[in-house]
């Protein structure tokens, strides 16, 4: 069984398969990637359980089969010149061949039998939705960094995904800080549902998305959900966690709301962030007079710095934790933001100007006296 | 692995097959037994039976994609765990925690020598038992269960493995090793009715000569043919062995059989039929005894404190031919 193909093309897909390999599995067979063989297409597969990544690539073949590549080969193709590379394959011992310019490798494959299976052959009967990569990109950016990497609480670990008429909405949250973004599409008519997808997978899908135009397709299942692009499955498997209700931390009316320069914002609170320390990094907001003040004390010196802003409500003066802000601030590009300020001891909220599906709530660090 | 395959244990093979068939089984359980018990063989039968897609009653079917891949140690929801060195790390237990909170299929966590976790382990476990996952089993194997916490053992149903009898372990031995009764008969005793410890004897290729020269040895001492200055240097060499332990429970063993012998003739205690030389009349019970007793205590000195093996084993040898020749 022979493939003759680009080397940067099948440097492409193992670098995308390569993503959802394991680190180092006690299960031998996962460590692997495993090729499937047909007639015009090659599949390379890899899972670590909680992830599951399909690449095809386009390929005539004369004979079918199955074969485990070792992970070596992903550093093997990328030190490879760009040129052709001819892959000699062996389904009866499952030896592999490669033969590109003057380098010829020789590996041992493995027998893929025990390989778990990863996609129910019925995936494409269940009627899944599409949705712009762009617009999916940006939501998951928008969302996913919001999610908890501890393990106390394993259902925060998740996104949770609600599915209702027309409307899809993303909640993640650490506990101290919440993100929530509504889409809507009239394509869309859902029946209602909801699940608990892994932030790890997500993040490794956001590594995956490019920024061509295009649409994916999205699948919910009982215990998977798939993105289906440019010839690349990815699935993740569901938590079983049961999702706390958020709505009721939201509140409703704001106490005070300003308007302002997002990287004016970030450039200050950066500054701030290198005198704030300890465990919540916080620093102190003050809003007065139509003026936004952050200041910081600590054992090392002070920090003050000051703008205006457009202010509506109340004055205010609270600690938040600095990297929360930083988070949000670096992923917008939109130029001017609301934030709104329930009291000193409410959530501090921060809204787009042009989209009110999104928000992304703080809870502010109480005062020690 | 099924478990009709795994010799005795009745009272454990009736309460877990009776749960599973049941469906009724706790999801943590601890195996608890000494060294070379089965532990690890009843806790993998346990662990394919539950992964099992088409069990029906408590075996698994050996059919399915499950038990083959459990089989080839590749199944995708049973995760194995132990002491990586001498404990079971936090990082072990974090490298595969994400895997039992994803939804759907049943998965099996067993972790061999549990009391070998560290307290942030343990403590990293306890936190996953207290709100446990649905459909996640942890089977825990414990040669000293009350190590664990006492809160993880609180949450665990405890199982005890005994000790098999002689003739289970005669029957294991006959048909898993294709070995002769006699031979089977031997190391069914000597393993004290542990299988794990019958299957090291019968895989041991030193086995025989050892047997062979302990017999020797115990014949020599009891005879008092050997000068003191031959008995020093057989200590020399004795204290260098490395299976010394076994070896003198080998010579034990013969002085044992011939005390039972002597007192109450050819009986069925008596772990090693095969008749010695001339020299049991000669040896009266009370040599015997002693005999037996100081060789026991040798061993516990060489096991349980760091003595000089070979000033010890000096002064056994000398203290054995003197008292056997009385």
């Amino acid at each position: 069984m022979k493939i003759s193909t680009a080397v940067n093309q099948l440097t492409g897909c193992l670098e995308i398969v390569e993503k959802a390999l394991p680190v180092r599995s006690t299960i031998p067979v996962i460590n692997n990637i495993l090729l499937e063989i047909s007639q015009n297409k090659l599949i390379f597969s890899s899972t670590n359980l909680e992830m599951f990544i399909k690449v095809h690539l386009d390929h005539e073949s004369s004979e079918n089969g199955k074969i485990l590549l070792p992970p070596k080969i992903v550093d093997i193709m990328r030190s490879l010149p760009p040129t052709e590379v001819d892959i000699d394959i062996n389904l009866d011992n499952y030896n592999i061949n490669i033969y590109c310019g003057s380098a010829n490798f020789n590996l041992y494959g493995s027998n893929p039998e025990d390989y778990p299976v990863s996609f129910d052959s019925q995936i494409n009967a269940v009627s899944g939705f599409n949705i712009n990569k762009k617009t999916l990109k940006k939501i998951l950016r928008m969302i996913v960094f919001a999610a908890s990497n501890e393990e106390t609480r394993p259902a925060f670990n998740g996104i949770f995904f609600s599915f209702k008429e027309n409307i899809l909405s993303l909640t993640a949250s650490d506990t101290y800080r919440l993100a929530y973004k509504e889409v809507k599409d009239d394509a869309w008519l859902f029946e209602e549902d909801r699940c608990l997808v892994p932030a790890r997978s997500l993040r490794e899908l956001l590594r995956i998305l490019d920024d061509t135009d295009g649409d994916i397709k999205m699948f919910h299942h009982s215990n998977l959900i798939t993105f289906q692009f440019n010839g690349i499955y990815f699935a993740s498997r569901l938590l079983e966690e049961k999702y706390p209700d958020v709505s009721g931390v939201i509140p409703g009316e704001y106490k005070t709301r300003i308007v302002i320069d997002r990287k004016k914002l970030e450039d200050i609170i950066n500054r701030a962030a290198l005198l704030a320390e300890g465990k919540n990094q916080a620093v102190n907001l003050l809003i007065r007079e139509k003026q936004f003040e952050v200041t910081v004390m600590s054992p090392e010196g002070s920090m003050e710095e000051k703008i205006p802003v457009e202010q509506e409500g109340e004055d205010l003066d609270l600690f938040v934790n600095s990297r929360f802000l930083l988070d949000i601030l670096k992923i917008i590009d939109d130029q001017k933001i609301f934030i709104d300020f329930h009291g000193e001891g409410g959530p501090v909220i921060f809204r787009l100007l042009n989209d009110n599906s999104y928000l992304y709530l703080v809870l502010p660090i109480k005062k020690v006296n | 692995m099924t478990f009709s395959s795994l010799a005795g244990q009745q009272e454990l093979r009736r309460m877990l097959t009776g749960a599973l068939a049941a469906d009724k089984l706790s999801h943590a359980i601890v195996l608890a037994g000494p060294s070379g018990s089965g532990k690890k063989s009843w806790g993998k039968a346990l662990s394919q039976a539950i992964l099992c897609a088409n069990r029906s009653g408590a075996e698994p079917c050996m059919q399915c994609f499950s038990c083959h891949s459990f089989c080839s140690g590749n199944h995708s929801d049973y995760f194995f765990l132990e002491p990586d060195g001498r404990r079971i790390k936090i990082a072990q237990i974090r490298s595969i925690r994400n895997n039992f909170y994803l939804s759907g299929s049943k998965k099996v966590c067993l972790i061999d020598r549990a009391e070998m976790m560290t307290a942030e382990t343990s403590s990293s476990l306890l936190k996953i038992l207290e709100e446990p996952p649905v459909g996640l089993y942890f089977i825990l194997l414990a040669e000293q269960p009350l190590l664990l916490f006492d809160t993880i053992l609180s949450r665990c149903q405890c199982y005890m493995l005994q000790p098999l009898k002689y003739a289970e372990i005669i029957e294991l031995l006959t048909r898993e090793r294709n070995m002769a009764m006699e031979q089977a008969s031997l190391l069914a005793h000597l393993s004290g009715g542990l299988p794990g410890n019958a299957f090291k004897l019968a895989d041991d290729d030193q086995f025989a000569d050892r047997f062979a020269e302990a017999k020797t040895m115990a014949g020599n001492l009891a005879s008092g043919r050997d000068s003191a200055l031959q008995l020093l240097s057989q200590a020399v060499s004795l204290a260098e062995r490395e299976d010394l332990i076994p070896f003198l429970e080998l010579i034990c063993l013969f002085y044992r059989d011939r005390l039972i012998q002597n007192l109450c003739g050819n009986c069925e205690q008596l772990i090693n039929p095969d008749q010695p030389s001339a020299w049991v009349e000669v040896v009266s019970p009370t040599g015997l005894e002693e005999a037996v007793l100081m060789i026991n205590a040798a061993i516990y000195e060489i096991k349980a404190t760091n003595a000089n093996r070979r000033l010890l084993l000096e002064k056994t040898l000398i203290m054995l031919q003197r008292r056997l020749a009385k």
